[in-house]
């Protein structure tokens, strides 16, 4: 690559105050919110900061033509490394790009560029009486475009469903340069759901620059909950339990010992602190159906052995609960100098047996494991506390998560509940998936992207390269030639 | 893929005042701090952020960069020490313990120019190191603002030529009186809560006069004596703050002696940033052997003057005040000491007083100690942003409680030619009580 | 070899793997198959869908036969491949909220085996025990239920499906949540089997609501009718569909009113629906000239028969069209599609899902000509077009999806990797893909 060359198109592109190339500042570019220690450091040879999405398709063609690797990030939040610039090249860092298009009151849904942040998004529909939905812990910091990236989860997507659930369209810039819009304010636009395919797609397919979002009207009424139990099974019992009732929280999530003791001395949220396990669990609709199901899921966690049922009063006290949770994997930094966060999903009503392996691998492996997670869609969160530092401690926490991920996908579970793959999880992928299975999904990265530039080194296992599907196509293209000169 | 197993010897970071690794590394790079550091808004460069700053100290540390690379100088001076982010940083990273170690790195390890050399001297040594000094030199700004000599110096363009255009803009009103802490006491007003002494400090003392003595009004009012104790002096933090953490040391262990009295109940700032150097004089003196434990004792004993209202209750009821007030979080009030809704609960105590909240009231507004000198063009962009904000809720007073967000919001103004008055919190609560009758019988109100 | 006995000789060994009797009852627009064959397991399936591709077979995967209204002209079509027999229901935890079924299986069946649990796919169509679960995600089709339960789309969490080449494929799993590589039940939804046969979906469940009310209003103004649609909507009540229905078309789902009807359904524990039923009634009332509350099977019954008039099934000498458009702006759209006939011999039916924002035109007249028309008039409004279903002389010369998508390059290049030879469905899909 012509560095040089490329560094000064890309100048005029972004003008000075949007590129930055001297190598030491560009190690603030090396991290995202992963664990380095899994992670690694991976410094890109340029990052550029677009102000519009004109600038980002003139990159990508750049891009192209230099044959450069562009990876594109948001808040660098993301826990499985997808935002890091493996393969050195352009990262794009689309955090300027943050301004609120439009927002439509009476349809409900806005348009807004991928820099905006999560939080200030439900923060500035508020007052109109809307919100986003998806509400991954990161809110307050992590970008629109990152969570369609990831297909980032929330405590409220139990109820709401993940962020794909909530994107109607989006302008992208696929990987050839091309920008399209797809989806549209109407659902069942015609043909392929390209914008379901870009949901998710953890930046592999294409650099989103603007988002067209649904808006949900905000409840009637709120209700939180915080029941405290003696543990975790008992506490797993009052979910399924609640889940089996028929109601449907808009929230339901649990936190271990360790994990209430790391949220309280960071923001005395005031749960209890001896308590085992505890549920936090929010109720939303109309205001009598909320009231009922309240006194109801008091019912059913008192009859599952909780020791103690608060109701959050106010609005501050109800925003100080959802603070200890949203704040606990941040808090892990209290209690261990170095987290490794296991995202899996397992069947529901496999949380039980799961909880009870955990723990036992746990005293096996001589870790402390912190856990908390969203209950009620059996997405759990083993948090593995180490220091990088104490010799043999690294080896001994990656057995340790790899027999958690073999577990749980023993049990009908899977690798990733909303933090996407990555390039942490991506050799784990071989657990739940075939090289059929893999074939297909690296024959869609191929449609999009065919010279693989676009966040390279994500997703597919290390040294994973799809033959077959080269095989197939080649064969395919020799027969009808072949059919065409009979 | 796996990174440095063994302990990594520090590199770049060598002598006394060294940021402490594990502080440095208790930093899990999740980014929550991002939306809240005014430098990151509005550069948008992860240099300029909490995390990007760490991870310079990090790489120090690791011997992956250097300590005096320009870059990390740049970053350690443009960065607020608003703390902000320590207060939203569920990892508990001490930023603001490291970020000034790293300036004290700078400053030892960095060849100085002798403008530098001078400007600390007369700054940190000669001015703030004694009080009656502050005061002397006080005395003669206020004869160059008054005498007509500074219409004079604006007009001729000297101060440009001097590049102290921007200083001056910057200077407060120096008040006619002063409050200096001569032994005087204010006996409690009705029935006896307690007794606290007052930090005078140098800037209230001088340009704040008025809210010492509302202070003290407020005070006696709910029922405590207050105490001017003498002896006290500068509390420290624009030594600290500026990588000079020995003068700040000695200022330290002075206020220690004259205030560390068991006779008080509570040493009362209404200073936000000194009331934060105070709290933290602890870990300042935590290897000083005669000095650790007293700095423990005595921190535990200070308390903002709203904290303590806050947390005692008033027992007077303040009278109606029928107007409309802005809150503009100090930094030192806000994140170093997380005291948020103290202030309001008092605010809202107040009959007919109406508080309308900005937007980003919790954003600093590039004061910061004597950033606004340091910094201008970042500080003039963050108290625009402060203003707009503030004058976008209409209304007719902004209300802080620091005296260097004070200056910074009152020259704003000045300069646009707006005539709303900036208000100490404790100065309105005075205003209130003046409204009330006398002699209305004490009611327990709580508030906070 | 020539090219007519490759095909012979890879049709004879397909014949052997299941052949069926009746090709006419396969009949695409026009066309019927050669042979038809109903594999009877997935292994089944790969090896008749590799003998294909070799031999280049226009190949059409068939559910229930009840959506084929759907598509462009067939290229071609030389083999039907009926799925019915891939019909299991593969495993289905109650406890979970989840199944997973085989493309085969009826919803109807699907439907009962889930509601003795309690439990439900929120699709309603009368001919649910002939419409196939892979039918139904091929073709995209859902209700006005999506708005309150979300498309089938959003409540599928895996999928099997068997590429051209014969090789199986899986993507998502078995738990409801679920970021593990790329979502491949996005790209066959709607794809109308263009880029594989779907062999087997899994999908979150949804409890069983134990009551349900429809509030039916009707007004004489289309802008009055419209407007309680919409302020329901705009408020913080939950009904899980709302539907704007004009005279014939709620005559058509057994409506006997006047002029414009509104129905909203509400669905859950029975006091909160009996309350939200009111709340409902209440402000759509000032300007109704009748509102009634119909309550369990009869509210049930309305709601199978509007699953009726938004199919893609095969209507005779009409057509239907699929128009979408925001919510706020479906009555305007209702009265272009009027506008759009003007000179022409049809009668209109007009069906606006408020809620999602949709409006499903049904167009009937004698003359292929007038249908063309309409068809070709109707394609330009709203945000998208898409012609469900019409006479096979109708779709000479148009593209039944409607204007062509910017995406359209990106669905070519994925067809041009899953199917190379264009064997799946060939010419039936957007752009003729
Ligand atoms: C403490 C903590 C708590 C968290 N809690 C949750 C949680 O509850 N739920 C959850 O789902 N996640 C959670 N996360 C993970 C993370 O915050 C989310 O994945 C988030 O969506 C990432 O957003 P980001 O802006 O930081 O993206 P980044 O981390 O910068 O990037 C993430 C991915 O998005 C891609 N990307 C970013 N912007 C674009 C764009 N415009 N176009 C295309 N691709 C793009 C990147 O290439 C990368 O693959 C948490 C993280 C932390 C640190
Ligand atoms: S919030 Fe704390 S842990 Fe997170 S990046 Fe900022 S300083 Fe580091
Ligand atoms: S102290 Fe303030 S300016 Fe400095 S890094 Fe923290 S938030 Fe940013």
């Amino acid at each position: 690559m012509d560095r040089q060359a490329l560094q000064e198109r890309l100048l005029r592109i972004v003008g000075p105050d949007g590129i930055i190339d001297d190598p030491d500042e560009l190690l603030v570019y090396e991290y995202d919110a992963s664990d380095e220690v899994f992670a690694g450091h991976h410094r890109p040879d340029i990052t550029v900061l677009p102000r519009t999405a004109d600038q980002v398709q003139e990159i990508v063609k750049l891009a192209n033509e230099f044959g450069v690797p562009v990876t594109p990030r948001g808040a660098g939040t993301g826990l499985a490394g997808a935002a890091l610039a493996v393969r050195g090249g352009i990262l794009v860092v689309m955090t300027r790009m943050n301004r609120v298009l439009e927002i439509n009151e009476r349809d409900g849904y806005a348009i807004v560029e991928p820099g905006v942040i999560n939080l200030e998004l439900s923060q500035l529909t508020q007052p109109r009486g809307y919100f986003f939905a998806p509400d991954p812990s990161s809110q307050r910091a992590c970008t629109i475009g990152g969570n369609v990236a990831n297909n980032s989860g929330g405590p409220h997507c139990l109820k709401y469903g993940v962020t794909s659930n909530h994107i109607l369209g989006l302008e992208v810039v696929l990987p050839n340069g091309e920008r399209i819009w797809t989806g549209g304010p109407a659902p069942e636009s015609p043909g392929i759901d390209l914008t379901g395919v870009l949901v998710g797609s953890e930046g592999t397919l294409g650099i989103v620059t603007k988002v067209m979002v649904r808006l949900t009207r905000l409840p009637e009424a709120v209700n939180v909950l915080l029941a405290a139990f003696a543990d975790l099974e008992s506490a797993s019992q009052a979910t399924s339990a609640i889940i089996a009732s028929g109601i449907l929280p808009a929230a339901l999530e649990m936190m271990d010992h360790l994990t209430i003791k790391a949220v309280e001395a960071a923001f005395h949220a005031g749960y209890p602190e001896d308590a085992g396990a505890v549920l936090l669990i929010e109720l939303d609709g109309l205001a009598e159906i909320v009231a009922e199901s309240a006194d109801r899921v008091v019912e059913l966690c008192r009859g599952c052995g909780a020791t103690e049922v608060r109701v959050a009063r106010t609005p501050r006290e109800r925003e100080l609960l959802w603070l200890g949770r949203k704040s606990a994997f941040g808090a892990m930094g209290r209690l261990a100098p170095n987290y490794y966060l296991v995202d899996t999903t397992v069947p529901r009503t496999k949380l039980p047996p799961t909880m009870r392996t955990v723990e036992e691998l746990s005293r096996e492996y001589r870790l402390r494991i912190a856990n908390v997670f969203h209950a009620g869609d059996g997405n759990l969160h083993p948090l593995v506390l180490f220091d990088r530092f104490v010799p043999g401690e690294i080896e001994r926490v990656l057995r340790c998560t790899t027999d958690i991920l073999q577990y749980c996908v023993d049990v009908g579970g899977t690798l990733s509940g909303e933090h996407g793959i990555g390039l942490e999880k991506r050799d784990y992928m071989t657990l739940i998936f075939t090289t059929e299975d893999l074939c297909a999904m690296a024959g869609l990265k191929r449609s999009f992207d065919p010279r693989e530039l676009f966040n390279p080194d994500k997703v597919f296992p290390s040294g994973f390269s799809c033959g077959e599907v080269n095989a197939i196509r080649q064969q395919a293209m020799a027969k009808r030639l072949g059919i065409e000169f009979v | 893929m796996v990174v440095a197993e063994e302990r990594a010897v520090l590199h770049g970071f060598k002598g006394h005042d060294v940021p402490e690794f594990d502080v440095i590394r208790s930093c899990v790079h999740c980014g929550f701090c991002l939306p809240v550091c005014p430098t990151y808004r509005v550069t948008g460069r992860e240099r300029s952020s909490p995390r990007g700053r760490i991870w310079l100290m990090k790489s120090i540390a690791e011997g992956r960069l250097d300590l005096l690379d320009p870059l990390f100088e740049d970053e350690m001076t443009l960065c607020l020490n608003c703390r902000a982010c320590e207060a939203v940083c569920p990892s508990g990273v001490r930023y603001g313990e490291i970020l000034e170690a790293s300036r004290a790195q700078l400053v030892q390890h960095r060849p100085q120019t002798a403008k530098e050399r001078l400007f600390r001297f007369l700054g940190f040594q000669v001015l703030l190191g004694d009080m009656r000094r502050f005061r002397a030199a006080n005395r003669l700004l206020r004869l160059y603002q008054r005498s007509g000599l500074r219409a004079l110096a604006r007009r001729s363009g000297i101060l440009r030529l001097l590049g102290m255009e921007h200083a001056d803009r910057l200077m407060p009103e120096i008040s006619d009186r002063f409050v200096v802490a001569d032994g005087s006491f204010y006996p409690a007003l009705g029935e006896r809560r307690g007794r606290v002494a007052l930090f005078v400090g140098c800037v209230m003392g001088t340009s704040y006069a008025h809210v010492h003595e509302a202070t003290v009004r407020v005070l006696t009012r709910n029922g405590f004596d207050v105490a001017l104790i003498p002896g006290q002096g500068c509390c420290g933090a624009l030594h600290v703050h500026g990588g000079d953490p020995e003068s700040g040391r000695r200022q330290a262990r002075r206020n220690i002696d004259a205030l560390g009295s068991p006779y008080i109940d509570a040493v009362i700032v209404n200073a936000a940033g000194c009331g934060a150097m105070l709290k933290e004089y602890p870990h300042l003196l935590r290897d000083d052997h005669d000095y650790a434990e007293r700095a423990r004792a005595f921190s535990a004993k200070v308390r903002d003057a709203i904290e303590f209202l806050a947390e005692r209750g008033l027992s007077a009821q303040p009278g109606p005040l029928p107007m409309t007030v802005t809150y503009q979080e100090p930094c030192h009030l806000a994140h170093a000491q997380r005291i948020t809704r103290q202030p309001r609960a008092l605010l809202e105590a107040i009959p007919e007083l109406k508080l309308v909240e900005m937007a980003e009231s919790a954003l600093c507004c590039g004061s910061a100690g004597i950033y606004n000198l340091l910094r201008p063009e970042m500080a003039s962009t963050l108290l625009d942003r402060k203003l707009n904000n503030a004058l976008a809720t209409g209304a007719e007073a902004i209300v802080s409680a620091n005296p260097g967000c004070m200056l910074q919001l009152q020259a704003g103004l000045r300069a646009r030619g707006e005539r709303i008055p900036v208000l100490h919190l404790i100065e309105v609560l005075d205003r209130a009580y003046a409204a009330a009758p006398a002699t209305r019988p004490a009611e327990a109100l709580a508030a906070g | 070899m020539s090219d007519r006995a490759v095909l012979q000789q890879a049709l004879d060994r397909i014949a052997t793997l299941g052949a069926r009797q009746e090709p006419a009852a396969y009949e695409v627009d026009g066309l019927t198959p050669q042979l038809v064959v109903a594999p009877d397991s997935p292994a089944a399936l790969q090896e008749i869908l590799s003998l294909a591709n070799e031999a280049g077979l226009a190949t059409v995967p068939w559910g229930g036969g009840t959506q084929m209204g759907l598509g462009n002209l067939p290229r071609a079509f030389d083999l039907a491949i009926d799925l019915r027999k891939l019909n299991a229901i593969v495993q289905y935890e109650p406890d979970d909220l989840t199944v997973a079924v085989q493309a085969g299986c009826t919803l109807g069946e699907l439907g009962a085996k889930l509601g003795a649990h309690g439990q439900m796919l929120p699709v309603d169509f009368p001919t649910a025990d002939r419409t196939t679960i892979g039918g139904l995600v091929a073709t995209g089709l859902s209700g006005p239920r999506r708005y309150g339960y979300g498309a089938l789309r959003d409540l599928l969490i895996g999928i099997t499906f068997a590429l051209p080449s014969g090789q199986l494929s899986r993507g998502g799993g078995m738990v409801v949540k679920n970021v593990s590589g790329y979502d491949m039940m996005r790209l066959h939804y709607g794809a109308l089997g263009s880029l594989g046969v779907i062999v087997q979906l899994n999908f979150k469940v949804i409890p069983k609501p134990r009551a349900e009310r429809t509030v039916v209003a009707a007004y004489r103004r289309l802008s009055d009718a419209a407007e309680a649609a919409l302020q329901v909507r705009f408020s913080q009540l939950a009904p899980t569909a709302i539907v704007l229905l004009d005279a014939l078309s709620a005559q058509g789902v057994g409506l006997e009113m006047p002029g414009w009807v509104v129905s909203l359904r509400c669905e859950g524990p029975a006091t909160a629906v009996q309350r939200q039923a009111d709340r409902i009634s209440e402000v759509v009332r000032p300007a109704a000239d009748r509102v009634e509350v119909l309550e369990g099977h009869e509210s049930e019954r309305l709601w199978t028969e509007v699953g009726g008039s938004i199919g893609a099934g095969r209507l005779g000498r009409a057509i239907r069209v699929r128009i979408g458009q925001t919510p706020s702006e479906l009555p305007r759209l209702a009265e272009e599609i009027d506008r759009a006939r003007t000179g022409l011999v049809v009668e209109l039916s007009r069906l606006l899902d408020i809620g999602s924002g949709l409006c499903y035109a049904t167009l009937a007249a004698e003359r292929d000509e007038d249908l063309q028309l309409a068809w070709q008039r109707l394609s330009g409004l709203g945000l998208h077009a898409t012609l469900l279903t019409a006479p096979p002389g109708v779709k000479v010369d148009t593209d039944v999806f409607g204007r062509q998508p910017a995406g359209l390059a990106v669905m070519r290049a994925l067809k041009e990797t899953f199917d190379p030879n264009r064997i799946l469905n060939p010419g039936r899909f957007i752009g003729r893909l």
